[in-house]
């Protein structure tokens, strides 16, 4: 690895150099490749998006949302049930009457009316919609979250690269191991479990100071040593972690009561406050979780409930990373498991649905103000344009510039690409 | 009697395939061409008093439900010090030494994790140290062996080894705590492993009363699940792999996944009862009637390929698609269990011995097969035919391996190259999450202010005990501290919310302190030499008596801190948090 080396040095040394500009200053073109393995272009392209800081916001809306009701709604059809459009910043798209804060931000925002799948199982849709992979027994595959927070995170920062934010449990790293977990928030107005220290600072840095001395002359000198050393990183992260002034962004009771009112004072605002404190103080990848969108009885009145605290969240999210000029390097996925059937049932409900359904994005690149492919008129399938759990990955991908065709390597030997197939969903781009 | 004659003349097509089929169960899965054929005549040999008679039958005619296989229950004439003398003997080709013995201090911690899963209370540990019995370990593993934590402790690895990989996320539905009880019951009676395997296999029922139904659940009754954790958890062999496409590293085609796949054509798990309030849904798991299966054509995916089961290993013949799908359990786990099959019990050998060394023979422990390397063939050979022989006797091989030299040895540094050999020294591994919870229990001894209160601590909440009722995803504690056990040794890290836990939870917080009804407290009171106390949350904690280099370094924290409380507050939180108290070493 003798040019590794010298790259190394090269922009170690001068700090001013990035790497992309050295290589291109020492010529290194197409034909310029040989003498670079693969690895070390992924760590310098690697390199440019830490210092670009790319992240992203998944709201996750568990249950499955209803694309009428939300993002696809058909007005004055059977289908349609008693949903009104209303008009949006962007003239000629409608969104459903529940989202008039959404409305206002449309510009950001891009939709997509074509979403298909073959998955109506609760468990087993989420886990697709989040690793982009359908479970099996052999490989925990890792979520997209996990995923970005290896190829983007810095790993000189000392929070946690990925957090989740709510009270149920999401998809986990899988195969990327214990160092790619999501870091979980359940309330995000209470600071995270077991990160308040029980005694003073100056006490608790003496305890670990203790324990390190007592263990390096004891078990790290009697056949532990690997254990103790790996055990130490792992209490320096966490110390790092919980002594670290980044740790404010926890503290979203900080937050200016203006900024506060406008997410709206709800779990889930909060959760949106959080995730944007989080992702400014330099976390890569956050989840906010919310549930309730399971709505087989009474979609109507579910949907304009959930809707009260998830259209003020959503769109304040939208308009203050625009205002910080957090935007443009910060996509925002708002996105279910699966749609809900075009028939509402004897319950005034809606059941699982994955043929046609809606996903919302915004920043992270994405032209905003545009609605991609679109749902028949009985809201039966996609009309035109169907977009695949696999297109809207190797989308992200795109977004935070990750190489889908990445592999990961499973326990077993076998290479894994990041996202199996799938094209980016090229109108988001345009 | 009539319902008898009525069940056995509805017998004869099925009767003939089972003959058919079990004409070569017998042969042997050797890669050796020539050791097969020798063994397939054996095989043949022996044949029709296995199958012919009606006891030997294999399904009850009446009840349907599979009989264990009738196989002979011999006794394994191995030692211990022969298994060391191979080990030795490898050593010795290597010119790598072996690390020094176990103290006894070392030797009844660890001896107490690998078999009953938790820590020796003080007082054990010093009788067993100032003991001068002769053969004084050997006693200890006999008494451990028939403790009543053993079976919940190596129940409670294989839940995990089962739940990690399930495709069922919902763990409530499956019911874990039940194949935990039911698993537990089994080793406690030593039931053999064949056994347990072949009940696991056919189970039928529901799985809120048969815990041996957990494990369909788990794979939601799916063929393809069912043929992959089959042959993975069972025989150590990813043939799952080849669902999708031949592997170029692997022997195993597309053809012969679907092959076994298709034994489990019939496997259901169904819901029979909905989830209500605080009570899981109900599954049914049964087997019943003609089954077929077919594959996906790769061409074209609309296209369905009918697919006959055939076992992947040896030249077994197809079954006939006639054959029902409760038979073609039942034939699944003859395969599977046949003494012949070298894999069912390397791969259970291979598990424990990595468990209780450190290192095993396949790492993965759930990787092995035929084009695999193993360390040490020879020993694991032995091994192997010997367990057989004893009818996979499981404290057979628990006492063999634990009375070896090999696993009483002293761990010791990996950083030179005889650290790293297999078998020259006992390697550390981290505690199961299960054990983890005892341990932290045990060393802040927990379980006294419930004896004391009657009933639960509201705090039990935050850290529920590792008792049945605990689940492992809906679980705080072992979500926290959980891990696949069958992840290779150094692949298991520790996590950030494990530290934080362990640095910060007001659960440790409160515990440590040396307040007048916590353990530290009490003990303060009591003793007032500094040294005696020491000693007993050494013990406690570590299950070992301080080194003088740590008693010097914590007179000298008592000396810089001033005052005792405190000071010892610190020591103590310092060994909660330290490497060792994590770890079997």
């Amino acid at each position: 690895m003798f040019e590794s080396s010298i790259l190394k040095v090269a922009v170690n040394g001068r700090g001013v150099v990035g790497r992309r500009s050295f290589l291109r200053g020492i010529g290194l073109g197409a034909a310029g490749l040989a003498g670079l393995s693969f690895t070390d272009l992924m760590a310098v392209q690697a390199e440019e998006l830490r210092k670009r800081q790319m992240a992203c916001i998944l709201l996750w809306m568990g249950g499955g949302p209803s694309q009428l009701d939300t993002w696809d709604p058909k007005p004055g059809t059977e289908t349609g049930g008693e949903t009104k459009a209303i008009a949006t910043a962007v003239p000629g798209i409608q969104v459903a009457h529940h989202w008039p804060r959404v409305a206002g931000v449309m510009k950001d925002v891009a939709l997509i009316r074509s979403m298909n799948n073959k998955e109506g199982n609760h468990q087993r849709a989420s886990y697709q919609l989040h690793t982009g992979y359908a479970p099996s027994g052999t490989v925990k595959h890792p979520s997209f979250g996990c995923v970005a927070a290896q190829e983007l995170g810095d790993p000189k920062f000392d929070l946690p690269h990925i957090v989740c934010i709510g009270r149920d449990e999401t998809i986990g790293a899988g195969l990327l191991g214990v160092k790619y977990e999501p870091f979980r928030v359940p309330d995000p107005m209470k600071p995270p479990l077991n990160t308040e220290l029980g005694v003073p600072t100056g006490r608790f840095v003496r305890r670990l100071n203790l324990m390190h001395s007592l263990e390096v002359g004891g078990f790290g000198n009697s056949g532990g040593i690997d254990r103790v050393r790996e055990h130490h990183d792992i209490y320096k992260q966490t110390a790092n972690m919980v002594l670290s002034p980044h740790m404010k962004a926890f503290e979203v009771d900080a937050e200016d009561p203006k900024t506060r009112a406008s997410y709206g004072e709800t779990p889930f605002g909060h959760g949106c406050l959080l995730a944007r404190r989080l992702v400014q103080a330099g976390v890569t990848f956050v989840e906010v979780r919310m549930g309730g969108w399971d709505n087989h009885a009474n979609v109507n009145d579910n949907v304009a409930r959930n809707a009260a605290s998830c259209d003020p969240g959503f769109a304040a999210l939208v308009a203050d990373l625009r205002q910080r000029g957090m935007l443009d390097r910060t996509l925002v996925v708002w996105m279910g498991e699966f749609g809900r059937t075009p028939k509402i049932n004897p319950g005034a409900g809606r059941d699982h649905f994955p043929r046609v359904f809606s996903v919302a994005l915004a920043g992270g690149g994405i032209k905003g103000g545009q609605v991609i492919g679109s749902s028949s008129p009985d809201g039966n399938g996609v009309k035109d344009r169907p977009v695949a759990v696999a297109d809207l990955m190797a989308s992200f991908c795109k977004s935070l510039q990750i190489d889908p065709k990445k592999e990961n390597i499973s326990p077993q030997g076998r290479p894994l690409k990041i996202v199996d197939g799938g094209t980016a969903v090229k109108e988001l781009f345009a | 009697m009539a319902n008898h004659r009525g069940a056995c003349s509805a017998w004869p097509r099925a009767f003939a395939a089972l003959i058919v089929m079990f004409s070569v169960v017998g042969v042997s899965i050797a890669a050796d061409p020539a050791k097969a054929k020798k063994a397939a005549r054996r095989a043949e040999a022996k044949l029709p008093e296995v199958v012919r008679t009606e006891e030997n039958d294999d399904v009850d005619g009446a009840t349907r439900k599979p009989r264990p296989p009738a196989r002979p229950r011999g006794s394994a004439t191995l030692q211990p010090a022969q298994v060391d003398a191979l080990i030795l003997k490898g050593l010795a080709a290597t010119k790598t030494d072996v690390s020094e013995p176990t103290n006894d201090e070392q030797f009844i911690r660890r001896v107490y994790l690998d078999v009953i899963g938790r820590l020796p209370e003080p007082p054990a540990i010093r009788e067993f140290v100032a003991s001068r019995m002769r053969n004084k370990r050997a006693a200890l593993i006999d008494d451990l062996l028939k403790h009543p934590d053993y079976g919940q402790n190596w129940a409670r690895y294989w839940r995990d080894v089962v739940s990690y990989r399930s495709p069922n996320e919902n763990d409530r539905q499956v019911n874990y705590p039940l194949f935990e009880k039911w698993l537990a019951e089994q080793l406690d009676a030593n039931k053999p492993w064949d056994e347990i395997a072949t009940e696991i296999i056919t189970a039928t029922g529901r799985n809120d009363e048969n815990g041996a139904t957990v494990f369909t659940v788990a794979e939601e009754g799916s063929p393809v699940e069912m043929a992959g954790e089959v042959s993975r958890v069972f025989l150590g062999i990813q043939i799952q792999c080849a669902q999708c496409h031949d592997h170029p590293s692997d022997p195993w085609k597309r053809q012969q996944f679907h092959e076994f796949a298709a034994f489990f054509a019939g496997a259901k798990s169904r819901r029979v009862q909905k989830q209500a309030k605080g009570q899981p849904p109900v599954f049914m798991v049964g087997a019943s009637g003609q089954v077929h299966y077919s594959m996906p054509d790769l061409k074209n995916p609309e296209k369905k390929i009918p697919v006959s089961p055939r076992f992947f290993l040896g030249e077994a013949p197809l079954v006939s698609e006639q054959v029902r799908a409760d038979q073609r359990l039942v034939l699944a786990a003859r395969y599977v269990t046949d003494p012949e099959n070298p894999w069912f019990a390397r791969a259970f050998i291979n598990r424990v011995w990595y468990s209780l060394m450190g290192e095993g023979f396949y790492n993965p422990v759930d990787d092995l097969g035929p084009t695999r390397t193993p360390n040490s063939p020879e020993i694991l050979d032995l091994v192997a035919d010997q367990w057989v022989a004893s009818g996979y006797d499981i404290r057979w091989l628990f006492r063999t391996i634990l009375n070896t030299e090999a696993y009483q040895r002293a761990s010791r540094s990996t950083n030179t190259a005889a650290g790293r050999t297999p078998f020259a020294s006992n390697v550390p591994s981290r505690l199961r999450a299960d054990q983890v919870y005892d341990a932290l229990t045990h060393a802040l001894d927990l379980n006294r202010e419930r004896d004391k209160l009657g009933a639960m601590p509201a705090r039990k909440k935050a850290a529920a005990p590792a008792g049945p009722q605990d689940r492992k995803m809906n679980e705080p504690f072992a979500r926290t501290f959980g891990f696949d056990p069958s992840t290779p040794n150094d692949d298991v890290l520790g996590t950030i919310p494990q530290a934080l836990f362990l640095m910060n939870s007001p659960l440790v917080t409160k515990e440590i302190q040396a307040r007048p009804n916590s353990m530290l407290g009490f003990l303060l009171m009591t003793h007032p030499d500094n040294r005696s106390v020491l000693e007993i949350i050494y013990l406690r904690a570590l299950g070992r008596r301080p080194t003088d280099r740590e008693v010097r370094a914590c007179s000298n924290h008592l000396n810089a801190v001033g005052d005792r409380a405190e000071a010892f507050e610190d020591i103590l939180w310092a060994l909660i948090n330290s490497t060792e108290f994590l770890c079997r070493r």
